[in-house]
């Protein structure tokens, strides 16, 4: 027997789900105390180029230049490879192949970023050796999927017909694609873009086991860089007094860097479509 | 335009005949008879794997009890009590989006100095399972939010109008008809439990000693493959068994999760 409810319920129900909701105020605000000591007291050591904790050398750009350049130069490829087989799929393949992809590209989103590292130890470090280069390749690599689902997905939303009538006025299938359908999904895309993007910004074991873990401003690809993220795994067992304080805000940017990527998907995707 | 496509489908395709053809290769030369239920021997070099067995499911079991509840509270929040305050609604239904994509690297770090050293857990599955918790309240609440969404607005109205209360409609009504939708998020947000490793390898460790407590350190499966794949020399063919445990316990997640919802695959 369910009882009628009463405020009481209700209030428990709200309590709880508040709680939830304001995590990520909580998480932000909790990384901002743990780093004001070092973000207040001694600001002027964060803009350095050199990260040395263990000489109070605490410069941050190094680290969210390696995290910007992997993501960006992932992106890079992940996006028109994504992009070209969710049109692939969409367009110029039968049911069964369709199905086919759908079920491979969902059993490689949800699989564990670490297997992609182990992978990318066999295949990339002996061609790519332990850089920015071996970095980008496996976070695309392991982007794809999930990009190339949310791609298809867009693809899918489309109204019904444009393919139709771009053909009947005389347009090839490619120009339909071409100057249609992909300016008409562009809001959907670029939101899948904006997810791929917060998923490689917030990446960190896959990366630091192919990217040489060296914080340095790299001048080529083949350099070995260093992540915001790598360095948290590698650095919070034994971080003592400004050096924790400093790891603290590399997680508090980190997480600013994933939110306003996930900000601006959600803008993209909450766009109306051009046509419908 | 169509070459340049399927030429993209087959890189994709390519790359992942290469990647599953090296797991279930290598993974599967490793493997014994007696992997899934012995201890693990030389650094992982040799053996099983049941002690990382045990703690990923007791990690994975653990975290998902303890953000359930709070989990459901935020789509009921959402999607019952808010809905005449579609603004407010909005406003956390963004948050837990927001909430959903924050790196799990973050939340370990927060993690590690909360429960491990504020609450003096050290590494442990318990100190494990409440970072996790983090990371799952807010991927099972959208979840849920998708099931009960998915109820229509009718059947509340319904229920009010033949004098049922809104809390015995929510049990009664709403939630066997959100059933599919609410299985859905939580096999999702199990999934995503069951791949974390940044989050786990700073808060419950890397030990492979069978835990006999929640104050024990353990490793769960992926730490263990990122822990032999890093820090053993000779474990890699260990690494890639652990890697085709994994591929199997995730081809199971997503098998359940496309029956339950349907085609659907993404809750975007």
């Amino acid at each position: 027997m369910i009882e009628r409810g009463t405020r009481a319920h209700w209030a428990a129900v709200a309590a709880a789900g508040l709680l939830g909701g304001l995590l990520v105020p909580g998480v932000v605000l909790f990384l901002l105390w743990e780093s004001a000591s070092i973000l207040f007291g001694r600001p002027s050591a964060l803009a350095g180029l050199q990260w040395y904790p263990l000489d109070g050398l605490l410069g941050l750009l190094p680290l969210v230049a390696g995290t910007l350049l992997s993501s960006l130069l992932a992106l890079l490829v992940a996006v028109p490879l994504g992009l070209g087989t969710a049109v692939a799929l969409r367009y110029h393949a039968g049911t069964a192949a369709q199905r086919t992809g759908d079920t491979v590209l969902g059993v490689l989103a949800g699989t564990p970023s670490v297997v992609y590292g182990l992978v990318a130890t066999s295949w990339l470090l002996p061609h790519t050796g332990a850089s920015l280069a071996s970095a980008a390749l496996v976070l695309a690599v392991m982007v794809v999927p999930t990009f190339t689902l949310l791609a298809l997905a867009a693809l899918r939303q489309l109204p019904g017909g444009l393919m139709e009538s771009g053909t009947t006025l005389g347009l090839s299938r490619s120009q339909v694609i071409r100057r249609l359908l992909l300016v008409v999904a562009r809001p959907r895309l670029a939101a899948a873009a904006s997810v791929a993007l917060a998923r490689c910004l917030g990446e960190a074991l896959a990366v630091e086991m192919v990217c040489g873990n060296v914080a340095g401003l790299p001048s080529r690809l083949t350099d070995p860089v260093r992540t915001l993220t790598t360095t948290l795994v590698q650095e919070f067992e034994y971080a003592q007094g400004e050096h924790r304080a400093a790891l603290h805000l590399v997680a508090l940017v980190v997480v600013l860097f994933a939110a306003a990527a996930t900000s601006l998907a959600l803008h993209f995707s909450h766009k109306r479509l051009l046509v419908s | 335009m169509k070459a340049l496509a399927l030429l993209c489908a087959a890189l994709v395709g390519l790359a992942f005949v290469v990647l599953a053809g090296d797991i279930i290769a290598r993974g599967v030369a490793a493997l014994h008879p007696g992997y899934l239920t012995e201890g693990v021997r030389d650094a992982g070099r040799a053996g099983g794997i049941a002690p990382v067995l045990v703690s990923t499911l007791v990690v994975v079991l653990v975290s998902t009890l303890i953000s359930l509840p709070f989990a459901f509270a935020g789509a009921v929040l959402c999607s019952e009590l808010l809905a005449r305050r579609p603004a407010l609604s909005r406003v956390f239904r963004r948050s837990y989006d927001v909430m959903a994509a924050v790196p799990s690297v973050a939340l370990g770090l927060v993690g590690w100095t909360v429960f491990s050293q504020g609450l003096g857990l050290g590494f442990s599955l318990l100190s494990g399972s409440l970072t996790l918790a983090l990371m799952m309240v807010p991927i099972m609440t959208v979840g849920f939010l998708v099931g009960l969404d998915s109820v229509p607005r009718a059947l509340r109205e319904e229920c009010l109008a033949l004098g049922v209360t809104r809390w015995q409609a929510l049990w009664r009504q709403v939630v066997p008809a959100a059933r599919q939708g609410l299985l859905a998020g939580l096999a999702l947000a199990v999934g995503r439990a069951t791949a974390e490793t940044a989050a786990l390898v700073l808060t419950s460790g890397i030990s492979t000693r069978m835990p006999a407590s929640l104050h024990d350190p353990g490793a769960t499966l992926s730490v263990h493959l990122y822990h032999l794949s890093r820090n053993v020399p000779g474990g890699e063919g260990m690494a890639y068994s652990a890697a085709l445990a994994l591929l199997a316990i995730n081809l199971a997640i997503h098998a359940l999760l496309t029956r339950l919802r349907g085609r659907r695959i993404l809750p975007i």
